[in-house]
């Protein structure tokens, strides 16, 4: 069946073969997709997180039902013209196109006025057992914040995992709450006059009896204060999770479908990072937002619990080291491992604990493989995930510099040096990993601009290879290429200027000025600028920049792509011969 | 014909629950012609759609033009519709009924807190100590049952654990249990009492030593009460040490269809009924074994030895037309290693079983047997049972997923006559098979294995013996 099915898919990719030049609008990327903020009425239901069926369905029943959809699945359906994602209810570009100070990065989602440990709190209610006990706080200004604690075994981890995650992904452009770390004395506590506490799914009268278990599991610090990570509530009314599949029908403005949407399938790449396992819907939540009076709004969606990153360490023998490289129950590795007598080579087996022991689990370099990273299940909109969403959250990962992980690392307050310097570490090589996996085979060159200079208009574009640092400036190449659009399937060749550095590494080339170009009967210009990495390389593909000129010196850029083939714009010829001119920067 | 109607009835409700309940993918209400053409081929690329509509929900917007490009991209679906209409029914279950239908009834029994109140119902206590677990059997050859174990934290008194059991296989097929472990924490060592009575209809009976094959297959029945204590020191890596003694009593007949024992008899197939049948015995017994095994516990490289030796006592001073004692007196050794450092384990184990009669005949139920959990375990229960055994065993033991292994054996061995005079090479068989197998629980754990047996050489070594074992097994 399978064999039918590839050569189904074949017969069909055949098809596209035929492809003409698609010309982007002259109106210019989409920036913001205002639809998704568009106010509406009524409020959705909120929304049930079956917490069993939804880990059932995805590790046994989805992917069974989804080999017999027949759906190979595509490409990202919210995507500009600049291979990027507008804003949205989901996601806001926060680096992809602007510069974030570290110092910024590292307060994310918070702002300025953090939470006061020296006035009074008032716990409103508590869950003191299970795995991550914790309780609500409001304090002085009326602010509800849930604090949670670390286990014993992994000191500081999950309260660290739950901030330094939270910024990372709110820099990256997700919305989360506001995490930050917090020591306070037990005697500004007070329990409110109807504070309840839940004690194995029933809630009852909140007492000291009840909350004094989850101190005495903690350590103080020294100075007898407690450590926590205090979550800020989200404002809005909560509706529940969001689901990483279809969209919701009570939500007007929700029409993409959830595993196609690129920010939620590129979420892999982040989660690999931090080795966020738990990515399942119970750790999301959609708010409601309300816009007027006569209870309109939109719904907005969050990331809002981190605490499983940096690797956490599960009771459960020999899970902890299969986190990151195989689904808690993975049909497929067990079969695998079953027909071949455990002849397959696992990356958990060599699992070894790092030099903090406990502390940071199995969070390591060594094991790690960005391409193969496995969350606890399945998770719908990482299985459709394609590596052209992958390198998009690959490029924001770029931006975000070691100055900027440092300090939001930083957030974490960490009391042992050598947790915070192994943790920097392998956060840094792991990143690295990530980017030279996902610049591959999809090219690192963003961000094109036009700048005016000696020769001329000249289009510029950001080598985030070369930024951040995985190859080396002075031994990387360049080469260009370029086309006019003459008219429908034809095109025909233009000089491109040589390629030379710009600004902040940028790689900079000539436009091709069209004498005839107007207003009325704008020249369609197609500029291809690769980045290599020595004259043997022949992987590497281009930055396909689309631009419009008006007259002499007046360009638009309207559109980015990244072609995984060697091929003209057409789709016709292979080109790029061996023989290809390649320059180094500075040197015409 | 009422089981098809049924089951489209049951087909066309999981449709009409799916139709009703999936979530859609977009659709606009009144988009322009191109968009609502993009957006169809966008839809059909992402699998089969149910449309409705409430019209309490707020219209959906229209799909904006995200890539601002001037014509529709190329669909790749081209001839996808055809396997997708092959595959339609199998979709329409796995999607339309096992996902919609069977996910629906459990997030409504989730969002109703059922399966916690279940779980509460078989694990609770303050501390969550009291377990009751269902368990499952099917043997083939033997009787196919279900039933329940438990455990019980803390009861009678702190550190003791009461435990008890039942299995039900038809109404002559009852078995049941309870007993009571003490093991203080921090110690190597725990004791046990244990009762337990039982009473089955799924004997099997091939012939006892030289006699035994697959043409002398034969049951009978069985009633038996035990009552016995247990000490147990674990002083080192794997080995142990474990003395056991109680009153055991048996009692047998042939009140089972097809062929029985006096049957055998009769045709000549077999010389004399086995000793204490029917009649059955009672004996105190004392059991004592003791291992050295210097492999570490897992997840520890695998690599080591155990050597084993033990005997049982037993005396027989009440029933039967004379009382007897016995002993069955044994020992084994057995390589291991792990090829990987992850327990990959190949092992090769020799085992030599004896029995001798004290006084009088040792009852055929207490004869050394290979067969069953033994180790040639392609021949179900006591298939192999005689005066004396030996077994040569290689395994390779291979885990596949958290505490379950894969496993694969082959052996060659036979029971004989006593001490083994009547040891040919001629007269042994071969066990293989293969399967996957829980590890670390002590006593219930999973299990699937198949595997053939074979009869002796001398015979021609054909497949004669096919076991097809699945369930949650358990070692009384």
């Amino acid at each position: 069946m399978g064999a039918a099915v590839a050569l189904f898919l074949l017969a069909a990719d055949g098809i596209g073969c035929a492809r003409q030049v698609r010309r982007y609008s002259a109106d210019g990327p989409m920036w913001r997709d205002e639809g998704d903020f568009e106010p509406f009425t009524p409020v959705p239901e909120v929304y049930f997180s079956p917490f069993a069926w939804d880990a059932a369905d995805n590790m046994i029943f989805r992917p069974a039902a989804r080999v017999f959809a027949v759906d190979p699945g595509g490409e990202a359906v919210n995507v500009n013209s600049m291979d990027e994602v507008p804003d949205s209810s989901w996601f806001t570009n926060r680096l992809s196109r602007q510069r974030l100070s570290p110092e910024r990065i590292a307060r994310g989602a918070c702002d300025e006025t953090s939470l006061d440990p020296s006035d009074p709190w008032t716990i409103t209610s508590a869950k003191p057992d299970g795995a991550n006990p914790g309780f609500i706080i409001e304090d002085q200004q009326g602010r509800a914040f849930l604090l949670k604690f670390d286990d014993a075994s992994q000191p500081e981890r999950a309260t660290a995992a739950d901030v330094i995650g939270s910024i990372f992904y709110w820099a990256a452009g997700y919305e989360t709450p506001c995490n930050q770390i917090t020591f306070f004395r037990k005697d500004i506590l007070q329990i409110g006059e109807d504070a309840t506490a839940t004690v194995f799914g029933t809630k009852v009268p909140l007492t000291w009896d009840r909350l004094d278990p989850i101190f005495e599991a903690l350590t103080p610090q020294p100075d007898g204060t407690w450590r926590a990570a205090a979550s800020a509530f989200l404002p809005g009314k909560p509706l529940g999770p969001w689901r990483y599949e279809l969209v919701r029908d009570d939500d007007a403005n929700d029409i993409v479908p959830h595993d196609d949407r690129r920010e939620l399938r590129g979420a892999y790449v982040l989660a690999s990072w931090v080795n966020h396992f738990d990515s399942r819907e119970q750790n999301t939540l959609s708010m409601w937002v309300a816009t007027d009076k006569q209870g309109r709004g939109y719904v907005r969606h969050h990331y809002i619990d981190f605490g499983d990153s940096f690797g956490s360490m599960w009771a459960i023998r020999g899970m902890s080291e299969r986190h990151g490289h195989t689904y808690y129950f993975d049909m497929p590795h067990v079969l695998q491992d079953l027909v071949t007598f455990g002849g397959v080579p696992r990356a958990w087996r060599d699992n070894e604990l790092g030099p903090t022991g406990k502390t940071l689990g199995y969070y390591n370099v060594e094991t790690f493989e960005p391409d193969k990273y496995r969350t606890g299940y399945q998770n719908p909109a990482f299985i459709r995930a394609t590596e052209r969403d992958k390198a998009w959250m690959a490029r924001i990962v770029a931006k975000l510099t070691p100055e900027a992980i440092k300090a939001a690392i930083a957030q974490a307050r960490l009391s042992d040096p050598l947790v915070e310097s192994e943790l920097t570490r392998i956060v840094l090589a792991r990143r690295e990993k990530i980017l030279r996996r996902w610049f591959r085979n999809l090219s690192p060159l963003a961000e094109p601009t036009l700048h005016e200079g000696e020769r001329g208009t000249e289009l510029c574009l950001r080598d985030l290879s070369v930024e951040a640092g995985i190859v080396n400036p002075d031994t990387r190449l360049y080469s260009k290429h370029g086309w006019r659009h003459v008219r429908r399937r034809k095109l025909r060749e233009v000089e491109v200027g040589a390629p030379r550095r710009g600004s902040n590494d940028a790689v900079c080339v000539g436009l091709p000025d069209i004498d005839w170009a107007s207003l009325d009967d704008p020249a369609y210009l197609i500029i291809d600028v690769t980045g290599l990495n020595g004259r043997e390389d022949d992987k590497s593909r281009p930055a396909r920049v689309h631009l419009y000129q008006f007259g002499e010196g007046r360009y638009a850029i309207v559109g980015l792509q990244r072609p995984y083939k060697l091929r003209t714009p057409s789709g016709r010829d292979q080109y790029y011969p061996r023989s290809l001119e390649m320059f180094a920067l500075g040197i015409d | 014909m009422r089981a098809r109607g049924w089951h489209w009835v049951a087909l066309a409700l999981a449709c009409a629950t799916a139709a009703n309940s999936w979530p859609r993918r977009s659709k606009a209400e009144d988009p322009d012609e191109e968009w609502a053409r993009k957006q169809a081929d966008w839809e059909t690329r992402n699998g089969y759609m149910f449309y409705t509509l409430p019209e309490q929900e707020p219209p959906k917007r229209d799909l904006p033009n995200y890539s601002g490009q001037d014509s529709n991209p190329v669909t790749k679906e081209g001839a996808l519709w055809i396997p997708r209409f092959i595959l339609f029914p199998v979709y329409l279950v796995t999607e339309g009924i096992l996902r919609q239908g069977l996910g629906g009834g459990i997030t409504k029994a989730e969002e109703k807190e059922i399966p916690a109140r279940v779980i509460d119902a078989f694990r609770f206590g303050e501390k969550q100590q009291y377990i009751i677990f269902p368990v499952f059997s099917f043997d083939l050859g033997l009787r196919a049952n279900i039933g329940v174990v438990s455990s019980f934290g803390d009861i009678p008194v702190k550190h003791t654990t009461l435990s008890a059991g039942a299995l039900f296989g038809g109404i002559d097929f009852v078995s049941g249990d309870i007993g009571i472990t003490w093991s203080p924490p921090g110690k190597k060592w725990s004791g046990a009492l244990s009762v337990g009575a039982s009473r089955r209809a799924d004997g099997l009976f091939f012939g006892l030593g030289s006699e035994a094959s697959k043409d002398n297959e034969s049951r009978y029945n069985w009633v038996g009460y035990d009552v016995g204590v247990n000490y147990t020191v674990e002083p080192f890596r794997r080995g142990s040490i474990s003395l056991d003694t109680g009153y055991r009593y048996r009692v047998f007949g042939d009140d089972v269809s097809g062929t029985t024992i006096p049957d055998l008899v009769e045709e000549g197939n077999i010389s004399s009924l086995p000793p204490a049948y029917p009649q059955g015995y009672s004996a105190w017994y004392l059991d004592a074994r003791i291992a050295y095994d210097s492999r570490q516990p897992r997840p520890s490289p695998g690599s080591g030895v155990r050597v084993s030796t033990g005997f049982n006592l037993g005396l027989d001073p009440v029933l039967g037309n004379t009382s007897s004692s016995w002993i069955v007196y044994g020992a084994g050794v057995r390589g291991f290693l792990d090829v990987s450092g992850h327990n990959h384990t190949l092992s090769l184990g020799a085992i030599v079983i004896f029995s001798d009669g004290l006084r009088g005949e040792v009852p055929f139920t207490e004869v050394p047997a290979v067969s069953g959990n033994g180790p040639m375990p392609a021949f179900v229960g006591r298939v192999l049972a005689g005066d004396s055994a030996s077994v040569l065993n290689f395994q390779f033991t291979w885990p596949i997923w958290l505490r379950l292994d894969g496993k694969i054996h082959f052996a060659v061995g036979n029971v004989f006559d006593g001490h083994l005079s009547n040891f040919a090479f001629e007269d042994l068989r071969m066990s293989f098979g293969g399967g996957i197998q829980a590890h670390g629980a002590e006593k219930t754990y999973f299990e699937f294995m198949a595997g053939g047996g074979t009869e002796t050489f001398a015979q021609g070594p054909s497949v004669t013996s096919v076991r097809v074992l699945l369930g949650v097994s358990r070692d009384y």
